[in-house]
This record gives structure tokens, C-alpha cells and sequence, in this order.
């Protein structure tokens, strides 16, 4: 992908965890809005989670201020890295972003609220593109995961768009 | 719809950092529909500040003015009407006057005006190059209607409520620049292929 969004991101670091097309176009995108990405593994661990942010921050050299998580309809509250996150967040006096990518028709409200909280502000993209589609709707998705990860979205909390009206058919957003 | 809005800034910047790159909207138009609110305004700004002609539609010129006022400080071509003449007519003037509408941004209208000019605009012939969408602002209790079925062109819609984001996750009141920024987003071509998705804007869940 040759086209990138502006830079909405003050060079945060991002960690990604998930597969697939629509994954690895909003790393893209967020990596070309300004972020450095790293990459966590999928775990139900708590204590892994964490590890793998502090891992990601002392590669970086910055601390971690987004997690984009993507479980493929498994895990949508990111039950691992939610908690892993918010204790990083307490204990640095930071405030971070948590988006997560899930199919079309994924429920992600109870997961919303559950991951939101006074130094986390947690959003969500429910799409039949998460995990493949034409570029197009791929640069869309990274663009709109860019825009709700930066500050200019930072009221939006718990937001779950997706990115056309083949998502909304399904019933949810 | 309510203005008590107070002006804290989001984290680390404020509204006169522009979201997007200079010019992104140089060719472009955009028609707003509003009482001439601060909401509005502050939509007026998000476009006519990185390039965006104005064409601003009101209960009555003063109302319309207000926004309009908007695009002019930024030097932008401008107009303003009342939304009691007729939607095509004034479709046709606009186009005359600053080009063919873009983007068509509607703040807290009422639904019949509504209804008419998406009438309008959906009848308003477009190059099938040209990207052509309508952005929806209301409050988070109102039905969707008027934006249900398809169209010629994109619609996404806002709920938003910038005073309860106080008592909400976020502990502030939103800035009307933040709505600024979320409607320019829509309208942007980054999100172009985004379409019939309503996002919250209304700082968070307690």
C-alpha cells in the first residue's frame, strides 16, 4: 500500500496482536500515521500480556499508549491484555488506547465496557474485512483504526463502527 | 440543541492544529445545515481550514452567517441561505456560485428540512468519479429515519453529546473542534469507502 493516512499519531507505540489481512492494514496505516509497532502473542495470560508491552517498550524505548487486539471473535473482551494494560497504564501514570478488531456482527459493547476505563479508552471495529478484502475497504479500515487510536478521537470512547453498510447488515454496529 | 460546552482542550493539542493536510480539501464543497451553532462553526472550521469552500444553510440568514462567517476568515469562497427556499434551487446556486456539493453535513436538523435537501441532493446530478457523502449530527436519543435505505451516496451519522463526557470515562466536556474533526474525518478521502456507520461521540460509558 503506497497511500497513507496523515500523521494523526505523536509517534506512540503500538502493540498488534492478531493475524490477517485487515490486522496487518491497520498496523500499516498506523505505523504511516506515526506509531512504531510491535507485535504480541495471543495469550489468555495476564502476565504474558504485560510481558509482551514491556517488551514492546523496552525495544521502543517509549512506552506503549496503544493496543490493537484482534482474537478472530475468541477473545473479544481481550481478557488478557486489558488487564495486562491497564496495570501497565496505572503504574506509568499514562493514558493509553485499546482498539479492537473483530468480524462483522461481533457484540463488542459488554467488551467496551469492561475494557474502558479513566486512563484506558477502549474502541472497537467490527468488519467482514478483518481478516481479508480489496484494498480499498483495507485502507479504510487502517484509516479509521489510525483516527480512533489518535487524540483527535479522544472523546470517542467506546465507539464500534465498522467500515460499510455490509457490516451494519449483520445487526451490529 | 444545547452550547454549554466548555472549551478544554483534548490531550496534548487543541483546534488549531489542523487534523488534516493542508488542501485535502481544495476542490471540494460543503454544504452545512444548522441553526449556526458553535457545533457548527467549529464543522465550518474543520473544512474551510484545510481548504474547503462553505456553503451555509440556516432558519435565516444571521443563523446561516454565522458559519459562513467561518470559511470567509479562512479566506474561502462562502455562501448563505435560509432553508426556506427550495433545496434544489439552492443546490443549483451553490453549485454555480462555489461548485458542486461534496459533502453535505446536517447539525441537529430538523427531519423534514433534512429529508428535503437529501432529496435534493440525491437528485443533483455527479461526475461518477467524484466522491459525494452526507454526514448526520444528533443527539445520541434520536431515531435514524431519515438515513435509512440506500443512496446515492455516503451517509454516516454522529451521535454525539459534548456536555456528557463531564460525568463519563473521559472527565471533561468535548470541544466542538473534536466534532469538527470527526465530521471532517468522515468526509475525508481516507474514509471513503466508509459507509451507513453511526459513531458516539459523547466521552464514554460510566
Amino acid at each position: 500500500m503506497s497511500r497513507t493516512v496523515p500523521s494523526w499519531l505523536d509517534d506512540p507505540v503500538c502493540v498488534v496482536v492478531g493475524h490477517g489481512d485487515g490486522v496487518e492494514a491497520a498496523a500499516h496505516e498506523l505505523a504511516a500515521a506515526g506509531a512504531t509497532i510491535a507485535r504480541g502473542p495471543i495469550t489468555s495470560d495476564p502476565a504474558a500480556a504485560l510481558g509482551a508491552i514491556e517488551a514492546a517498550e523496552k525495544a521502543a524505548r517509549d512506552p506503549v499508549t496503544i493496543v490493537l487486539h484482534a482474537s478472530g471473535g475468541q477473545d473479544v473482551a481481550a481478557t488478557a491484555y486489558g488487564k495486562a494494560f491497564t496495570v501497565y497504564l496505572e503504574n506509568r501514570e499514562l493514558n493509553g488506547a485499546f482498539l479492537l478488531l473483530e468480524p462483522a456482527g461481533t457484540d463488542a459493547r459488554q467488551a467496551l465496557v469492561e475494557l474502558s476505563g479513566p486512563r484506558l479508552r477502549a474502541n472497537a471495529i467490527a468488519t467482514n474485512y478483518a481478516y481479508g478484502g480489496p484494498l480499498k475497504k483495507l485502507r479504510a479500515l487502517g484509516a479509521l483504526a489510525a483516527y480512533l487510536a489518535s487524540d483527535y478521537a479522544a472523546y470517542v470512547y467506546g465507539a464500534c463502527l465498522g467500515v460499510d453498510r455490509s457490516d451494519s447488515q449483520q445487526g451490529h454496529p | 440543541m444545547s452550547e454549554h460546552v466548555l472549551k478544554l482542550d483534548p490531550p496534548a493539542f487543541g483546534p488549531d492544529r489542523n487534523f488534516l493536510p493542508d488542501a485535502v480539501f481544495s476542490e471540494d464543497v460543503v454544504m452545512i445545515l444548522s441553526d449556526g451553532s458553535e457545533s457548527a462553526q467549529a464543522i465550518a472550521d474543520a473544512f474551510a481550514s484545510v481548504g474547503a469552500s462553505v456553503a451555509a444553510v440556516g432558519p435565516d440568514l444571521p443563523a446561516a452567517k454565522r458559519v459562513s462567517g467561518i470559511a470567509a476568515g479562512h479566506g474561502r469562497k462562502s455562501l448563505e441561505a435560509a432553508w426556506a427556499a427550495d433545496p434544489s434551487s439552492l443546490l443549483r446556486k451553490a453549485a454555480g456560485d462555489l461548485g458542486p456539493i461534496n459533502h453535505m453535513v446536517s447539525v441537529n436538523v430538523d427531519d423534514k428540512v433534512l429529508s428535503a435537501f437529501l432529496k435534493a441532493f440525491e437528485g443533483v446530478p455527479s461526475d461518477p468519479g467524484m466522491m459525494r457523502n452526507c454526514v448526520i449530527i444528533s443527539s445520541p436519543s434520536k431515531s435514524d429515519q431519515v438515513t435509512n435505505g440506500t443512496r446515492q451516496f455516503r451517509i454516516n451519522h454522529i451521535e454525539v453529546d459534548l456536555c456528557r463526557g463531564a460525568e463519563g470515562l473521559v472527565g471533561r466536556a468535548g470541544g466542538t473542534f473534536e466534532l469538527g474533526w470527526a465530521v471532517a474525518f468522515f468526509c475525508s478521502p481516507y474514509a471513503r469507502e466508509i459507509d451507513g456507520q453511526r459513531l458516539r461521540l459523547d466521552g464514554g460509558m460510566v
